[in-house]
């Protein structure tokens, strides 16, 4: 196998499937990449796996002979992003190969490619195409919310279900949740739902943005979801469900409701929340008519408080949360306002933009702490 | 707090110099045996676990020694050195009892008291009547406010300017001893022994010692520090201090001094299984008692972690760290099974069973509220709380999981077939850390525990135990 290439182009493929390259991995070809050279299409393709997410990409070059070789992915990057000159030669013989820049040569020691794990085919054929704007806002909105807490499986992934005219992404942890609704024609995926792992929704998302490309397109398969984006494949395993019935936790009965500048609370949660406890991150929202007070009082630390115009439309009413989550979840809320709409101290608060766009829907909830007094 | 007491140790090493009191029960175990049942007196005697079964000595009277019986040396090994040892069956009670027991006299003379173990003790005398003048009377009123209490018990005390000094005097002259070396006399005693006399140098520092040409203490303290800080670190410069018999560690209370860092307990099994079943049922138990310990100390914890030891005392021990903070079995449980599972080596039958909580902190004073769970978690925390009220009014095995039933009454019958009360059926390796586990309570005076007799076959706590082993001492009596 022999090839010469752009260097950036080599880089810029690089840098598309070396994060699924994990640090520590118990089968050592899995630290490598499968590189494999086609002189029919001139161009190589990388491929870099964890078994439970593969990422392919291809970058055209100039291949005088075909082949496939596994290197160290690290170090073929390292090499890669150090080089000075624009062209790169690569050509292998058995497990070895050597690098050619300029006047540096490299020699490094792959893995024979039998050892590389046989992946998922997936074809772009049969695939059904989506917005990647569209998908990049709503996995930036939803993913925050999974959960990484491995005794609920089912939490660690985002839930991604489709209708004849709308598709719906949810997260949640138990403490708060996100669900985004995007109205347009789904008709091919309708009734089809799975939990994607957030590790491929941020591989879609970065690959969206490195290849510039408007288009995702979409393919499931039994257990395996596959993203086509440009020249790159992210292929990924579903997490086993059942997610569970989120709809049902979303309250219906809640009859407050408190309007406030977005950007206002941010700065005063963040003020008060340097005060709060290292563990709950506990901060008590006192709320009345017009004012909406945060305050925080932590044994052996010190207290704050702080007060800013709000309109609450109920009487005086106390509730606690983990400031981290409150800032999590306005960080992703667009718009000058916020609208919390609140039922009991101990129930979920719902919490979306005071106005929306007609075909989205972002709501958020947040469980409040239970507080002691 | 520690700060503190440093800088005020110090002070009073400037003005007075510190008297530190290191008093160290001769042979504990054996003795508290041989105060019990007189006609051992005299005799060889080891403790050991139950004599039938496979077991170690815990300890062994200086009669014993005199055969060259050490403890740590297997029964078997015991009984060839020795044909006629008499071989007593442990009995963790009793000797945590005596152990608070003895605390309390040393209280009577210092406000200052750290337990170091079961059976060893730092007292500060700094700023009591003691002065070096009149310390060796001190020590001597204290040994003989033992043996006034606890007719038979001796101790060995070394007096010295701190701890180190305190420690490694207080061996000189066992059993029944009394050793002072007063500020600047360390060097002239143990200067020309080797670094390995040091407390707490071990082989491995002494190797590394020897080979920068250290042998013995007086070299240690001529050393330069500089070389000593290149080869060990910040442990260099506490060795050249250790070397001249210097140390500022101050004797600290256990109830200001070391927040507690973990919670587990352990059971070797009453005899190995090849069943992993009925390992999970013995973990199962653990579990619930080390949730039911944090709960009742008011801890969560996030690191979960087990152990098993399998028939060859091979062991294997893994943790894991959860996303959150728990105080619940079926958080423990499920995670310290699921590691369990992983790493139990099929073919090896487990010896030994161990689950431990650590990552603690104190309960906080808002709990999250979970948006799937909220119902689900309020009733079962009631459960709990139910199942604590019960096991806090009516004894430790008074409710138990279905689950356990069988397993509790396979032990409850292993422990009847030996004649002596229930709570022998623990291993006297868990005993000290019984013992510990009580402490704080103890300075609280939460050990003041009631003397009602118990219903038969109720106790399994140190608390219930220190209850029986009183009701036992007055019906002996």
């Amino acid at each position: 196998m022999t090839f010469t290439i752009d260097r950036h182009e080599l880089e810029k493929a690089i840098q598309r499937v070396l994060a699924v390259v994990s640090p520590k991995t118990t089968l050592p070809v899995l630290a490598n990449f499968l590189l494999e050279a086609q002189e029919k299409s001139a161009s190589i393709t990388l491929t870099a796996t964890d078994l439970d997410m593969t990422v392919t990409t291809k970058a055209a070059s100039e291949v005088e002979s075909g082949g496939s070789v596994t290197l160290p992915a690290k170090r073929f990057a390292e090499i890669v992003r150090e080089l000075g000159t624009d062209t790169v030669s690569v050509s292998a013989e058995g497990e070895e190969i050597s690098i050619t820049s300029g006047k540096s040569r490299f020699k490094i020691v792959g893995i024979p490619t039998e050892e590389f794990p046989t992946l998922p085919k997936s074809d772009p054929a049969s695939a059904f195409s989506v917005d990647a704007s569209v998908l990049g806002s709503m996995v930036e909105k939803v993913s925050f919310c999974t959960s990484k807490d491995e005794t609920r499986p089912s939490l660690n992934g985002a839930y991604w279900e489709f209708s004849a005219d709308d598709m719906r992404m949810t997260a949640t942890d138990g403490h708060r949740l996100a669900t985004y609704r995007v109205g347009g024609k789904y008709k091919p995926l309708a009734g089809k739902s799975m939990i994607v792992p957030p590790k491929a929704l941020s591989q879609v998302v970065r690959t969206i943005s490195s290849e510039d490309e408007d288009e995702v397109k979409l393919s499931v398969k039994d257990n395996h979801v596959a993203f086509f984006i440009g020249s790159t494949t992210i292929n990924s395993r579903l997490l086993e469900g059942p997610f569970p019935n989120y709809r049902q936790v979303i309250p219906t009965d809640n009859d407050k409701e408190l309007s406030v500048d977005r950007e206002e609370l941010v700065a005063a949660v963040r003020r008060v929340a340097i005060l709060a406890d290292a563990m709950t991150h506990q901060v008590r929202l006192t709320l009345a008519k017009n004012k909406v007070q945060l305050s925080v009082s932590t044994p052996d630390v010190g207290e704050a408080k702080e007060e800013l115009p709000g309109r609450f439309t109920s009487d005086k009413f106390e509730v606690g949360y983990n400031a981290n989550y409150v800032l999590e979840v306005l960080k992703h809320i667009e718009g000058d306002d916020v609208l919390f709409v609140l039922g009991s101290p101990v129930g979920a608060a719902i919490v979306k933009a005071a106005e929306e766009a007609e075909d989205r829907e972002y709501t958020c909830l947040l469980m409040p702490l239970r507080l002691s007094s | 707090m520690l700060g503190r007491h440093r800088k005020e140790a110090s002070l009073c090493e400037e003005r007075d110099g510190r008297i530190v009191f290191h008093i160290d029960m001769d042979a504990f175990f054996a003795s508290v045996e041989v105060m019990c049942r007189p006609k051992l007196r005299g005799k060889p005697v080891i403790v050991c676990g139950k004599p039938t079964t496979r077991s170690v000595a815990a300890a062994a009277s200086y009669e014993a020694r005199e055969y060259g019986i050490r403890s740590g040396m297997s029964t078997v090994e015991c009984f060839r050195r020795c044909p006629h040892v008499v071989a007593v069956e442990g009995n963790p009670g009793q000797y945590i009892y005596v152990s608070l027991e003895l605390l309390r006299i040393y209280k009577e003379f210092s406000t200052i008291v750290e337990p170091y173990s079961i059976d060893e003790a730092f007292v500060e005398m700094t700023g009591t009547r003691c002065t070096w003048k009149n310390c060796e009377g001190v020590a001597l009123e204290i040994k003989d406010r033992i043996g006034r209490r606890f007719p038979g018990l001796t101790a060995s005390i070394g007096v010295g300017p701190n701890k180190l000094v305190a420690k490694m005097c207080g061996s000189m002259e066992k059993p029944d001893g009394v050793t002072v070396i007063r500020p600047g006399g360390f060097t002239e005693v143990f200067g020309d022994r080797p670094v390995t006399d040091i407390w707490g140098v071990g082989d491995k520092t002494s190797l590394a010692l020897s080979m920068m040409g250290v042998d013995t203490i007086e070299e240690l303290a001529r050393h330069p520090v500089s070389m000593l800080r290149r080869r060990f670190g910040i442990m260099g410069e506490i060795l050249h201090m250790m070397g001249a018999g210097r140390d500022d560690t101050p004797v600290t209370p256990y109830y200001e001094g070391m927040p507690v860092k973990s919670m587990g307990h352990e059971h070797t099994l009453p005899a190995d299984t090849w069943d992993i079943a009925e390992a999970e049922k013995v973990l199962l138990r653990l579990c619930d008692q080390v949730a039911r310990r944090m709960r009742k100390k008011g801890y969560l914890g996030n690191v979960i972690s087990m152990r098993l030891r399998f028939s060859d005392f091979d062991s294997v021990g893994r943790q894991k760290k959860i996303d959150f903070y728990t105080d619940e079995e079926r958080t423990i449980y499920k995670v310290a099974r699921e590691l369990m599972h992983r790493h139990w080596r099929p073919g090896h039958s487990i010896r030994l069973v161990g689950v431990n909580c650590s990552g603690l902190v104190k309960v906080p004073e808002a709990v999250q509220v979970d948006l799937f769970r909220q119902k689900e978690e309020v009733s079962h925390r009631k459960l709990l709380a139910a199942v604590d009220a019960i096991k806090d009014k009516f004894g430790e095995s008074a409710i138990t999981r279905a689950r356990l039933v069988s397993l509790n009454r396979r032990m409850w019958d292993a422990g009847r077939r030996v004649s002596e009360p229930r709570f022998q059926k623990m291993s006297l390796g868990s005993t000290e850390r019984q013992y510990h586990s009580i402490m704080a309570g103890f300075h609280d005076n939460k050990a003041n525990v009631d003397t009602r007799p118990l219903p038969p076959g109720l106790s399994s706590s140190p608390f219930d135990m220190l209850r029986h082993q009183d009701v036992e001492d007055k019906a002996r009596r």
